[in-house]
């Protein structure tokens, strides 16, 4: 005890003893703590008063913080924010290059994908997405049967489409599996990848037949970090709209046209609630293990696989009289295809393309009923229809070194074609845009990690070009724009005559929205009005 | 250092066969406080039973209301509803008892002694540590508080002054802690110099260096703009070399979380340092080299500057203390 004078006046033991036991308020608390710094007395008296260390409960420590996580305490929540929303931007400019918009509106048509699986772990925040954007946990979850999956396609066909082209069709398998509510994420790039290679189509039901192209979708999949929602934009569609609602997670496919969108939220019951009509229980009262939405007209498929459908968008449930055999165990929605366009389309690819897996047979990828692709000769291609020429691009894109860059996306856009024409580079870092028209085109080369490299194409009728592209490291945009307005120079074959034209399609059909089951035996059973079925 | 005597708020007790002491001029009226509040507020402190009426009781109340300003901030208006709330959150038994007990009541004492005696020779005990010495300690602490101290004829008895915001055993045991301060005070005025740790007169006239003395204006600034608890967790770890345990029962606080304090304290001490050295002229690597510098070499008086408060201390009622000088080791 240093026993150093201390004249004046001090806390009394009232004050003191109240300090002791934090009862002074605020300001006398500061006060009295100010004292005790400067006071070495009164800091004995407190220490002496203190009770003993037996007769105190004892205080829980704080939670310790890291020095590495100190500074970072006031990102804890904007650092996961802004992780989601960089990925979210890089999904959609990487999705915005795949699909293309068509020029017809297709039907309203949803699918909504609940396999029985009640044991969900809670949501989680979106913070946890990024770690589960790798590979193996991706093949993990598309492997694994999801606790609730939706499946959203909205389909427009194609005036006119180009049998080796594809369209903009998303693989229901590949939504299916995403899980909403922070979850959804990792199937996001899951849901890029299923874009089928060029000339095919891939369908969770096709099991032959190439197909032709599809129905072009310019879809934009953007992720929101507040609200957990995912929104996929696709172009030239009705309005979509597909929910979720006993997870109380949204799915939105607000589809309109030229600039439709389809979202799928995941924003918790209260938008969930204002967005999506209210869905009754089932009759059998059994959780919903797969839906499928038409217009009005909704099929839900219950956990003891009785199948049920609605006329009012699932106010009223009746069940449906089983026709097929096995267990029902998925409802979803296909596209009838359209006939005309069809014929034309398959006629046009066995004569103008045939080195770039052409496909004939249904309009409509894969989740909506298309077929198997039989072939995928060239790199994958993803995007709209465009009107059916004898020309082709081809090239490898690399980087600077020469390293090829696969997965590179080049984006053909003209003004003679009513929509962006994008195709991927393959494993080699190839790429190949067949059937394309006599027009000037403006090609726009995006990589992930590369600068952005835009460059003008001119392409005669008839010419197989080919054209490299080298993509420079770093995030930074680049425009170059080479002005060709001379024929082009022929680096692989000599000109061919091409003084065929070929007669303009007749715009096709809309695409009439079927339903369709799929039961443990594996087949396939559609119906045009969800009662009466018959096996595809 | 006598802390009864500056203790505010004493009641003048009558001594036995003298005049009833007259109610004090603090006090507010009765009707400052409503009568259903003053009824409720009876109850909850079992006047009848300590033996004090409720309009003792009331003026009790109303005095510390008034010292206390209600548990405002000074010069902060309260009102009615803000009376109430901090008449309420007192210990109004233990606040009825310990003025029953100062204003001499028979019952009031029988149940003072029956409730405290033990727990107050015991904690007489535990601070001086020593049997003896605690039960006499405890015992002139009776003799106290039951006002045996007398002032112009009238007992005092420092149970006046509890105003019923922390414990009533909370106050004893503090009570007792600054007893046995000033006991110690008392009798060990002479302390041989190396308890103090003063520093001898530094025999050198050669001015420091220039680095030195700009890391002792670092330091001083440093310290300086440190806040109260920051302050206080310093002086009692490196000053008073209390444990961790003790000042985390002083704050309430687990000893793993003073370590963590002392520990980010003393890091941001080091890097305010750092940069005051830089703001004064030196270089990164200078300011390191500076800080390695031998704390013997320094001129600078830790304790003083700890000790200096940049707010207004504890009110009105503490005066700068003059500190003798000393150097850290």
């Amino acid at each position: 005890m240093i026993d150093l004078l201390q004249p004046g006046q001090h806390p009394d033991a009232d004050q003191l003893s109240a300090f002791i036991e934090h009862a002074l308020p605020e300001h006398e608390h500061q006060q009295t703590l100010a004292h005790l710094a400067i006071c070495p007395d009164c800091r004995s008296i407190v220490a002496l008063a203190v009770p003993t260390f037996e007769d105190v409960p004892q205080p829980q420590p704080e939670p310790a913080r890291t020095p590495w996580l100190s500074w970072l305490s006031g990102w804890r929540i904007a650092f996961p924010v802004a992780v989601a929303a960089i990925a979210a931007l890089l999904a959609v400019r990487h999705y915005n290059t795949r699909l293309t918009p068509t020029a017809s509106a297709p039907p309203t048509q949803s699918a909504i994908n609940h396999p029985p699986a009640p044991l969900t772990p809670p949501p989680s925040p979106m913070a946890e997405l990024q770690p589960k954007l790798t590979p193996p946990k991706l093949q993990a979850l598309r492997n694994t049967p999801q606790p609730r999956g939706i499946a959203t396609t909205a389909a427009a066909p194609a005036p006119a489409p180009a049998p080796n082209d594809q369209g903009g069709l998303i693989d229901s398998r590949a939504i299916e599996n995403i899980p909403l509510n922070g979850r959804n994420f990792t199937d996001l790039t899951q849901l890029q990848q299923a874009a089928p290679p060029q000339g095919t189509a891939r369908g969770r039901g096709a099991s032959t037949g190439t197909a032709p192209k599809p129905p072009a979708l310019s879809q934009q999949v953007t992720v929101s970090p507040q609200s957990n929602a995912v929104e996929v934009s696709a172009a030239t569609a009705p309005l979509l709209q597909t929910q979720d609602a006993l997870a109380g997670e949204a799915l939105d496919a607000n589809v309109a046209d030229s600039s439709a969108t389809a979202s799928i939220s995941a924003t918790g019951a209260a938008t969930a609630a204002l967005r999506q009509p209210r869905v009754s229980a089932l009759p059998s009262h059994l959780p919903i293990l797969s839906t499928a939405t038409s217009a009005r007209r909704m099929l839900a498929l219950d956990t003891s696989h009785t199948l049920y459908i609605s006329d009012d968008a699932g106010a009223h449930w009746r069940p449906v009289p089983t026709q097929w055999t096995g267990r029902a165990t998925r409802v979803d929605l296909a596209i009838s295809p359209p006939t005309v366009a069809r014929a034309v389309t398959a006629a046009a690819a066995a004569s103008y393309a045939p080195a770039a897996g052409a496909g004939s047979g249904r309009g409509v990828t894969g989740g909506l009923g298309g077929g198997r692709p039989q072939a995928a000769a060239a790199p994958p291609i993803s995007s709209a229809p465009a009107p059916s020429g004898n020309s082709s691009l081809s090239g490898i894109v690399t980087d600077s070194s020469g390293a090829v860059i696969p997965n590179a996306s080049v984006t053909l856009r003209s003004p003679a074609m009513p929509t962006a024409r994008t195709v991927q580079t393959d494993a080699n870092g190839h790429y190949a845009a067949t059937n394309l028209v006599a027009a000037n085109y403006q090609a726009q080369i995006t990589a992930l990690g590369f600068e952005q490299l835009q460059q003008s194409i001119t392409l005669n009728s008839g010419q197989q070009d080919i054209n490299n592209f080298t993509l420079r490291p770093g995030a930074a945009s680049q425009t170059v724009t080479v002005s060709a307005e001379l024929a082009p120079l022929l680096h692989e074959t000599a000109p061919v005559s091409s003084t065929l034209r070929v007669p303009a399609a007749p715009p096709p059909p809309p695409p009439q929205p079927l339903f369709q089951i799929t039961t443990d035996t594996g087949d396939h059973w559609t119906s045009p009005d969800g009662q009466t079925w018959q096996r595809r | 250092m006598d802390t009864a005597s500056s203790q505010p708020g004493a009641l003048v007790l009558p001594l036995p066969g003298a005049q009833p002491a007259a109610p004090s001029a603090q006090t507010t009226p009765l009707a400052a406080l409503p009568p259903s509040l003053i009824h409720e507020l009876s109850q909850t402190a079992e006047c009848e039973s300590c033996g004090i009426t409720p309009e003792d009781f009331a003026n009790v109340l109303s005095a510390i209301g008034t010292k206390c300003n209600y548990g405002l901030p000074p010069a902060t208006p309260s009102d009615p509803q803000q009376k109430a709330s901090f008449f309420r959150a007192l210990r109004l038994p233990d606040l009825a008892l310990a003025h029953a007990c100062a204003l001499g009541r028979e019952a009031a004492w029988q149940r003072f002694l029956a409730l405290y005696r033990s727990p107050l020779t015991q904690a007489a005990i535990a601070i001086t540590g020593s049997a003896t010495l605690g039960h006499d300690l405890a015992e002139s602490l009776y003799a106290e508080l039951y006002g045996l101290r007398q002032v112009e004829g009238q007992r005092r008895s420092p149970l006046a002054s509890y105003s019923g915001r922390g414990s009533l055993l909370g106050w004893l045991r503090t009570t007792l802690a600054q007893r046995h301060i000033d006991h110690h005070r008392r009798t060990h005025r002479e302390s041989p110099l190396d308890d103090i740790d003063a520093a001898a007169p530094t025999s050198s006239t050669e001015p420091p260096p220039a680095e030195l003395t700009r890391l002792t204006e670092a330091v001083a600034r440093t310290l300086q703009t440190l806040a109260a608890e920051d302050r206080f967790l310093l002086s009692a770890y490196f000053l008073d070399r209390q444990t961790l345990q003790q000042i985390g029962l002083t704050l309430r606080v687990h000893e793993a979380t003073i370590s963590r304090r002392l520990k980010r304290l003393t890091g941001d001490l080091r890097t305010q340092l750092l940069r005051n050295l830089q703001l004064a002229g030196l270089s990164k690597r200078a300011a390191e080299e500076a800080l390695g510098a031998d704390p013997r070499d320094l001129e600078i008086n830790l304790r003083s500057l700890l000790q200096t408060s940049q707010t207004p201390p504890f009110s009105n009622k503490t005066s700068p203390a003059p500190v003798a000088s000393e150097q850290t080791p």
